[in-house]
C-alpha cells in the first residue's frame, strides 16, 4: 500500500519537476533532489548546481556583502529548511532521477532477471565515492575563483552528472549527448558524461538505485539529520532479526537489520523509501516519525495483508 | 547357531510388533483424551485424523498424491519442495512406546524425540521406502548423528550444512549455497527442473498458510483457543496438502472468532524443546495447574512457519535468496551461536500480551536448549518475568512431581 502510494507520488513528482515550468511553476534553486536545470521547463533547480555556481563567490571579498553574497546564504538556508522538513524523503519519494532508476529496475523485475549483488565489503568501499564527489564539487569552484583553474571546470559535477544528458531527453532535448569540441577540457567532460550516463542507465537496470550509491546529495541531506523533523527509528528490543528489511532495501542497507543498540537507524545511504518498515513483520519495530506523529510503523498485520503477493504472480 | 540368530530375530520382530501396537494405542488414547476435552469442537476432527498419518506414511503419500521427502528440523525451505512437486514431511516423533523400543541400545542421555524417531523407524508400517529422500540440516549433534544410527532406514540422505553464525555475510552466503545444493539434489531426485513460476506459486501458497496460522495464534493469545489445540494443529502441519490444511484452520478460526475469551490471569509463555504429539504431557499438566499457554516459541508449534517471506527480486535467485534468508536469519534454534535476539521474541510477546510467567521446557538430553536456558533465565528475571525450567523425559512417571512444581509456580503468578 505504502509502496503504491510512493509510486504514485514519484510518478507525479517526475512529471511535475520535468514539465512544471511549462505551466509557470518554479520552486526555486535549492531543491534537494535531481530536478535537473538542464531540462527545459523544469519546475525547480537541483541544489547541487546552485551550490557549485555560487560557492566560489561566497569567499570572494568584493561580493561578500552584496546581494549575490546574501543569496549564497539564503539558498543554503532554504536547502537546510527543505531537508529538515522532509529529510531523505526527497530521495525516496520525490527525486525524478531516482524514479527513473526505479522504472528501469521494474523492467528488470518484469523480465525476471536477477539483481546484481555487491558484497558487503564492496559496498563499504564504494561508500566514500559520494564524499569524494561532494568534496570535489565544493573545492572546484574555489579553485576557479582563487586557484586559477580553467573556467571550463565550472559546474564540474553537472558536467559529469548522468542527469544532465538523461533528464532533458524527457523534454525532447538530446543536445547534452553531443561532444563538445571547444577544447580538451570540454571534450573530456562530454565524453566522460556520456560514458557515465550510459553506465548509470545500464547499472540501474541491473541494480536497484545504482546511481544513489554515488550521489553527493545524500551526505548533504544527511547533514541535517540531527535537526530534521523526520525520524527513522528502530526498536532494537523487539527486532527478531529476520532480515526482511535488508532484503527489501533497494540499496541493501544492513544497518537496520543488524543494529542492536542505537535507536536512530537512518544511515547515510538510506532514502526513506520505507520499504523496510513495510516488510518488517514485528509490530512497531521500524518507525518513521514526523515530529511526534507516526508516518508509518511496521506491523505483522500489514505484512500479512500486503505481502501475500498473489498479484506478483503476473509480474 | 543359525537357530539362535533366527530366534533372536524373531524376538526382535515380536518386540517391534508389540511396540508398534503400543504406539498405536498411545496415539488413540491421546486422541480420545483430546476428544473428551470440554473445548473440543467438531472442526478439530480433521486434525485428529491427520495425527495418525505419521505412523502410516503410505497412507499419507496416497493422501497428498506426491512423493514424500523426510525432513528434520525447520530450516529447509518447504516452498522449494512444494515447487518441485514433492511433499516434505517432518520426521519428529513424540511416542513414548517407540522411544522405549530404541532406548535399550541408544545412549541414555540422547534426545528422547530422536530416540522415539529411531524407534518408530523400525516399525514395519513406516518403512523408509515411503520416503524418496531424507534431508537432515546439521542443527544439533543428535540430529547430525541420527542418519548414522538409523542408516538402514534412512536412504538417499542429504545433509544441509547449517552455518551456526548467521549475522554475517559469510553465514548468509554459505547458507544460500546450501539452498542451491538442496535445489540441485531435489531436482536430481525428482528428475524435474525448478520453474520460477512454480516457486512463486508455492511461496504464495505457504504465505497464505502462514497468514491463516497467524490468525489462529491470535486466538491463542486472546485465550480463545487452548495452547494444546494449537500445538496439535501445528503438529499436523505438512501431514496434508498445505492448501486444504489451511482451509481447515480457517474453518476453526471462523468458528471460534465470535467466542468470548476465557479470563485467566495465569497466562504463560512456553519456551524450549519441541513438544510433539502424543507427548502432550507438559501442556496438559500446565492446564491442570490452572495456567494457560498463550504463546510459545517451540519449533513444533508456533515456529512451524518461519514467517512472512517477502522478496523484492522476483528472479529465481531472488526467490531462493529470500527463502534462504527467511529460514535462517530469524530462526531461534539454540544451536545458533549468535542467537541473542531470541530473547527479544519472548520479551516482546510477553509484554504485549501481559504474560508474566515463562516456562522453559527441556527434554532430557536436549543440550542446546538446556545450555541456553541459563542466559534466558537471567535476562527474563532481570526484566521482571517469572521463570520456571522443567526438565522431563518421554515418561509419565514424573507427572506428579511436575504438577506440584507447576502449581507452586502458578501461585506466584496470580
Amino acid at each position: 500500500m505504502v509502496d503504491n502510494l510512493r509510486l504514485l507520488i514519484q510518478n507525479f513528482m517526475f512529471v511535475l519537476w520535468t514539465y512544471g515550468g511549462r505551466i509557470g511553476l518554479n520552486f526555486g534553486y535549492s531543491i534537494p533532489c535531481f530536478s535537473c536545470p538542464y531540462v527545459p521547463g523544469c519546475a525547480g533547480h537541483c541544489y547541487l548546481m546552485t551550490l557549485q555556481g555560487q560557492w566560489g563567490f561566497a569567499f570572494y571579498f568584493p561580493e561578500l556583502l552584496s546581494y549575490k553574497g546574501f543569496k549564497v546564504v539564503l539558498y543554503f538556508l532554504i536547502f537546510i529548511l527543505l531537508t529538515m522538513l522532509l529529510s531523505k524523503l526527497w530521495c525516496g519519494w520525490i527525486c525524478p532521477f531516482g524514479t527513473l532508476q526505479e522504472w528501469l529496475a521494474k523492467l528488470r523485475k518484469k523480465l525476471g532477471i536477477r539483481e546484481t549483488e555487491f558484497s558487503w565489503k564492496t559496498r563499504e568501499r564504494l561508500k566514500p565515492v559520494k564524499y569524494i564527489l561532494l568534496a570535489l564539487l565544493i573545492i572546484t569552484p574555489l579553485l576557479i575563483t582563487f586557484g586559477g583553474l580553467h573556467r571550463d571546470f565550472y559546474l564540474f559535477f553537472c558536467q559529469i552528472c548522468p542527469g544532465k544528458p538523461i533528464m532533458p531527453l524527457f523534454a525532447g532535448q538530446t543536445r547534452n549527448f553531443a561532444l563538445d569540441f571547444t577544447n580538451t577540457i570540454t571534450l573530456t567532460f562530454s565524453v566522460l558524461s556520456i560514458i557515465i550516463a550510459a553506465g548509470t542507465l545500464l547499472g540501474s537496470f541491473f541494480k536497484d538505485r545504482f546511481f544513489c550509491m554515488f550521489c553527493p546529495m545524500l551526505p548533504l541531506i544527511q547533514m541535517s539529520k540531527k535537526i530534521s523533523f523526520i525520524r527513522f527509528e528502530k526498536s532494537v528490543h523487539t527486532c527478531s532479526g529476520c532480515g526482511n528489511c535488508q532484503r527489501m532495501c533497494p540499496v541493501d542497507i544492513k544497518d537496520v537489520h543488524l543494529e542492536k543498540t542505537e535507536k536512530d537507524v537512518m544511515s547515510e545511504d538510506c532514502m526513506l523509501c520505507m520499504r523496510c518498515s513495510e516488510a518488517c513483520p514485528e509490530d512497531n519495530t521500524v518507525t518513521v516519525n514526523f515530529l511526534k506523529y507516526k508516518l508509518f510503523s511496521s506491523s505483522r498485520k500489514y505484512v500479512a495483508e500486503n505481502y501475500q503477493q498473489g498479484k506478483s504472480l503476473n509480474e | 547357531m543359525n537357530k539362535i540368530v533366527q530366534k533372536d530375530e524373531e524376538r526382535r520382530l515380536r518386540q517391534r510388533a508389540k511396540a508398534y501396537e503400543k504406539t498405536c494405542e498411545e496415539y488413540s488414547y491421546e486422541i480420545s483424551v483430546l476428544q473428551a476435552r470440554t473445548d473440543y469442537i467438531a472442526e478439530f476432527d480433521y486434525f485428529l485424523d491427520l495425527l495418525t498419518l505419521l505412523l502410516h506414511p503410505a497412507k499419507l503419500k496416497e493422501k497428498v498424491g506426491r512423493p514424500l521427502i523426510g525432513l528434520f528440523c525447520i530450516q529447509a525451505p518447504l516452498e522449494l519442495f512444494h515447487a518441485l512437486g514433492v511433499h516434505p514431511v517432518k520426521l519428529c516423533s513424540g511416542s513414548y512406546a517407540a522411544q522405549r523400543l530404541s532406548a535399550a541400545y541408544l545412549p541414555a542421555l540422547m534426545c528422547p524425540m530422536l530416540k522415539s524417531y529411531i524407534g518408530s523407524s523400525e516399525f514395519a508400517a513406516s518403512t523408509s521406502t515411503c520416503y524418496d529422500a531424507t534431508i537432515v540440516p546439521t542443527t544439533c549433534d543428535w540430529v547430525v548423528k541420527v542418519p548414522e544410527i538409523a542408516k538402514e532406514t534412512i536412504t538417499n540422505l542429504h545433509y544441509l550444512e547449517l552455518p551456526h553464525v548467521k549475522q554475517n555475510e559469510k553465514g548468509v552466503r554459505r547458507w544460500l549455497e546450501e539452498i542451491y545444493a538442496l535445489k540441485l539434489f531435489l531436482e536430481q531426485t525428482t528428475g524435474t527442473k525448478l520453474k520460477r513460476q512454480d516457486l512463486m506459486n508455492s511461496m504464495n501458497t505457504f504465505m497464505r498458510g502462514w497468514k491463516i496460522f497467524q490468525e489462529l495464534i491470535e486466538l491463542k493469545r486472546k485465550n480463545i483457543i487452548s495452547g494444546v489445540w494449537v500445538t496439535v494443529i501445528a503438529n499436523t502441519f505438512m501431514l496434508d496438502d498445505i492448501t486444504s490444511w489451511a482451509k481447515k484452520i480457517e474453518l476453526v478460526v471462523k468458528k471460534l472468532q465470535s467466542k468470548q475469551p476465557a479470563a485467566n490471569p495465569r497466562k504463560i509463555f512456553l519456551a524450549g524443546s519441541p513438544i510433539i504429539f502424543p507427548n502432550l504431557k507438559l501442556l496438559q499438566l500446565i492446564e491442570q495447574a490452572g495456567m494457560t499457554v498463550c504463546a510459545d516459541d517451540l519449533c513444533s508449534s508456533e515456529r512451524i512457519f518461519p514467517g512472512a517471506t517477502v522478496y523484492d527480486d522476483p528472479s529465481e535467485h531472488g526467490l531462493l535468496k529470500a527463502l534462504a534468508e527467511r529460514y535462517h536469519q530469524a530462526c531461534i534454534c539454540p544451536t545458533f551461536a549468535d542467537n541473542e535476539r531470541r530473547i527479544n521474541t519472548i520479551l516482546r510477546i510477553t509484554e504485549s500480551n501481559n504474560i508474566t510467567g515463562v516456562i522453559f521446557h527441556v527434554l532430557k538430553g536436549c543440550h542446546p536448549y538446556d545450555i541456553e536456558s541459563l542466559t534466558i533465565e537471567a535476562t527474563l528475571r532481570a526484566n521482571g518475568r517469572k521463570f520456571l525450567k522443567i526438565e522431563t523425559d518421554y515418561v509419565k512417571e514424573d507427572s506428579q512431581n511436575i504438577l506440584t512444581r507447576l502449581e507452586a509456580f502458578a501461585q506466584t503468578l496470580a
